[in-house]
């Protein structure tokens, strides 16, 4: 089963409203911070994916954006630092105050990568915001963190969920 | 002094006051970069119009002898000139009269150097008076004296019809001499995060901060040098037309910077006799948490026992602030010798030179 159904499995049991939500599979891990959830949608506070092997960071920077079109807001590559072991997406904001953008880190050497829905304050200061996705969008977006980590270039249609 | 000497100085005097008036205009105008030579900047002043004689019969009399009444509109219909239009004018503003503008108006301290040599430097006056010399020098007053001298010696001199005529012996010249003054000196070490995520924005907003922050430590010193930094994770250093055009797209380790700077000072700078300024730019985006400590290190073991002032200019992007300044507020909240300034948009430009350079360092 792939990661985003194992994450579905986790987030349909019957105890599950809020809290930090973890599944695994095929050695790779997925945690997501769940503000609010129902049977349409998920409120959640952050994304994070983790796989056993690094990966190539410039490479995996290229991925991403296409993997996470859906989305919404284009990300770009801002920082990319194959020494460092990481790179920094984000999307534009509309505009200078209070715009939101989205931020996808990508670290430890290309093993994990975290999405985060960021605001710029008045003061200029930044803070994490919830977002709310569609389990569908949940899904698509756990898929796209996966694929951006192994380097391909696009996720492919997702069909998974339409019944 | 002659009329158009009067007319010159109240020009000037014009030219001063509308320079004061829009000073956080022009500081914040990146136009101005553009206009600036080596001594003397050009400020387009539009309001200001040179009058200027117009030539023709003067039928009219006067403004305001046409037809109808006061107050009546006048028709706006009409088309476009195919005639060049005016241009605003241009007014040449030396970057040392500049510099006593932006100190008088962010009422800035005159700076208090340190160190205990002072470096020697030349500097020619008009001041004495020779037998020879060109004739573009030849001082006329002190010519005739000698010559009306003379002619009182040698009984040729007539009150009644006072008619003095130099002789080639009469001839006086301007002279210079050369005046040894002491100076202290003082060296400027730029340094700029060019990472990914500082933009052409906050680059220009950057490029204006270091012309006014130059423009008033020259003012202050004779012997000024200036060295730049570019760091994203590694640093290096550049010359001023690359610190200022280099993006990068790799991550931002500030210690970089701090590290090189340290270097460059310990290696030809030593503080018994230089003067010296550290300023940094950033977004205060640092890759690391570590990175951080090891910049805060640098800052309290090396850089600030030498430094006269570090300057932390922190620009905003689109993104919003960094972490960066508020680890330094954490880290050294009481400490005069580091002064951190957040410069959100181009307009706080002139606030954040108040900042830094308001204390007389």
């Amino acid at each position: 089963m792939s990661l985003s159904r194992t994450l579905e499995t986790e987030l349909d049991r019957p105890n599950t409203t809020s809290g930090r939500v973890k599944a695994e599979s095929g050695g790779s891990i997925v945690e997501v911070d769940v503000v609010e959830l129902d049977r349409l949608g998920a409120r959640v506070g952050g994304i994070k994916v983790r796989r056993g092997k690094p990966g190539d960071v410039a490479t995996q920077a290229m991925a991403a954006p296409g993997n996470l079109r859906h989305l919404g807001e284009g990300l770009t590559p801002i920082e990319v630092e194959p020494s460092l072991g990481g790179a920094v997406l984000r999307s534009a904001p509309e505009e200078m105050d209070g715009g939101e953008f989205w931020q996808l880190s990508i670290g430890d050497s290309g093993r994990e990568a975290e999405l985060g829905r960021y605001q710029v304050g008045k003061s200029g200061k930044r803070e994490q915001k919830p977002f709310t996705l569609t389990r569908e969008h949940l899904r698509r977006t756990v898929d796209g963190m996966e694929h951006a980590l192994e380097g391909r270039s696009q996720t492919e249609p997702s069909t998974a969920g339409s019944v | 002094m002659s009329i158009i000497d009067k007319d010159l100085d109240r020009f000037k005097e014009i030219v001063r006051g509308k320079v004061r008036r829009e000073l956080r205009k022009y500081m914040s105008s990146r136009e101005m970069l553009g206009r600036q030579g080596k001594k003397t900047v050009s400020i387009p002043i539009p309001d200001i119009q040179i009058p200027r004689l117009r030539y023709g019969k003067n039928e009219q009399g006067g403004v305001g002898q046409g037809e109808g009444d006061e107050g009546e509109p006048v028709d706006g219909e009409g088309q476009a000139s195919d005639k060049p239009g005016e241009h605003s004018l241009e007014a040449e503003v030396s970057l040392e009269e500049l510099a006593r503008i932006i100190g008088e108006e962010l009422e800035l301290p005159r700076i208090q150097p340190r160190g205990s040599r002072q470096v020697d430097s030349a500097k020619a006056r008009y001041t004495g008076i020779s037998l020879v010399g060109p004739e573009s020098l030849r001082h006329t007053r002190r010519t005739y004296k000698q010559a009306l001298k003379r002619q009182i010696a040698l009984g040729t001199y007539d009150p009644r019809r006072p008619v003095i005529i130099p002789i080639k012996e009469d001839r006086r010249y301007r002279s210079w001499k050369v005046a040894v003054e002491p100076s202290f000196a003082a060296v400027i070490i730029y340094m700029m995060d060019v990472s990914g995520s500082m933009g052409q924005k906050q680059k220009d907003i950057v490029r204006l901060e270091t012309f006014w922050i130059d423009t008033w430590l020259q003012h202050n010193y004779r012997n000024l040098e200036t060295r730049f930094i570019i760091h994203d994770a590694k640093a290096r250093e550049v010359d001023r037309d690359t610190f200022f055009r280099t993006r990068e797209s790799g991550g931002t380790l500030i210690s970089t910077a701090y590290g090189l700077a340290n270097q460059i000072v310990q290696a030809e700078y030593p503080v018994t006799d230089w003067n010296i300024y550290f300023f940094h730019f950033s977004d205060g985006d640092n890759w690391s948490g570590s990175d951080n400590n090891k910049c805060v290190d640098l800052l309290k073991k090396h850089m600030l026992p030498v430094a006269n002032m570090f300057g932390y200019g922190q620009v905003d992007s689109h993104y919003g602030s960094g972490r960066f300044l508020h680890v330094l507020k954490e880290n050294f909240p009481d400490d005069q010798r580091l002064i951190l300034s957040r410069i959100p948009n181009r307009e706080a430009i002139m606030d954040s030179i108040r900042e830094f350079l308001g204390k007389g360092r």
